[in-house]
């Protein structure tokens, strides 16, 4: 090691305002919650979040080469107010 | 298990300071980044729990936003520099203050990247391999920085040691 070194190592350098110890302490402290959560990896659980979505769109949507139902389509409401005109006639004499 | 932002601040910020004062030669952009870097920390407590080596890790972060910084006030970068000679980055000392302000005007005439690979051997003490790794760069190209900054200073500053000795 040169002379030069050692010179330059023995030198001290300025310490930081004392203020910006109290300013940097006063900052927000973590976020806590969900994000904290996600934090190992934000863009992996995003991409699992992607591919859910993608498959339950694509799943719900109905598909095109299948034969159509001779009932076009059923809601939970139709069938029972179905069921609610078939119990009438029945309990007709 | 996660630091207390307070125990890093008070262990590594002196060091994390005086990297960035002789880096940015500005006190104010100093302390806008070192702010930066403990914010981020205070965000992600996380992230210091997981940096095996924290100084270096806290000097990494802190030369990346440093850098920033320069882009993004790249037009004003000039002035910036050529004021910040005279910003003095050593503690005052009754003997050689002179020869602190020649290292001072020494170090900025010293391309950014030179000065921060000698910032880190010279007063962090830190290995070629580590500092390659905290600036983002091959371990020779570390060296051969060194070298060229270190054959630079002590041109600049032989003639004032010398007149120094008795």
């Amino acid at each position: 090691m040169s002379d030069i070194e050692d010179k330059l190592r023995s030198l001290t350098f300025r310490e930081p305002p004392q203020e910006l110890r109290r300013r940097i302490l006063a900052a927000p402290t973590s976020r806590t919650g969900w994000l904290d959560w996600l934090w190992p990896s934000p863009l992996a659980w995003g991409a699992v979040a992607a591919v859910w979505l993608i498959a339950f769109v694509s799943a719900d949507r109905p598909d095109a080469s299948a034969p159509q139902k001779s009932v076009a389509h059923f809601t939970p409401a139709s069938r029972f107010h179905q069921t609610v005109e078939l119990l009438r006639t029945l309990s007709k004499p | 298990m996660t630091p207390d932002l307070a125990d890093i601040y008070d262990t590594h910020s002196k060091a994390l300071f005086a990297f960035l004062l002789n880096f940015t030669r500005s006190e104010a952009d100093a302390c806008d980044v070192m702010q930066d870097v403990f914010l981020k920390i205070a965000e992600r407590p996380s992230l210091a729990g997981g940096a095996r080596d924290l100084r270096p890790w806290l000097i990494q972060m802190a030369h990346r936003k440093a850098l920033d910084m320069f882009r993004r006030k790249a037009t004003r970068e000039r002035v910036v520099l050529a004021a910040s000679a005279e910003v003095p980055i050593f503690a005052p000392c009754d003997e050689g203050d002179e020869f602190h302000a020649a290292v001072s005007r020494a170090l900025v005439e010293l391309p950014e990247e030179q000065r921060a690979v000698v910032h880190l051997k010279i007063w962090e003490d830190m290995t070629f391999a580590q500092i390659a790794e905290t600036l983002g760069i091959r371990a020779n190209t570390a060296a051969s920085r060194y070298r060229y900054g270190l054959d630079k200073l002590e041109s600049l500053l032989r003639p004032i040691q010398n007149e120094h000795q008795p």
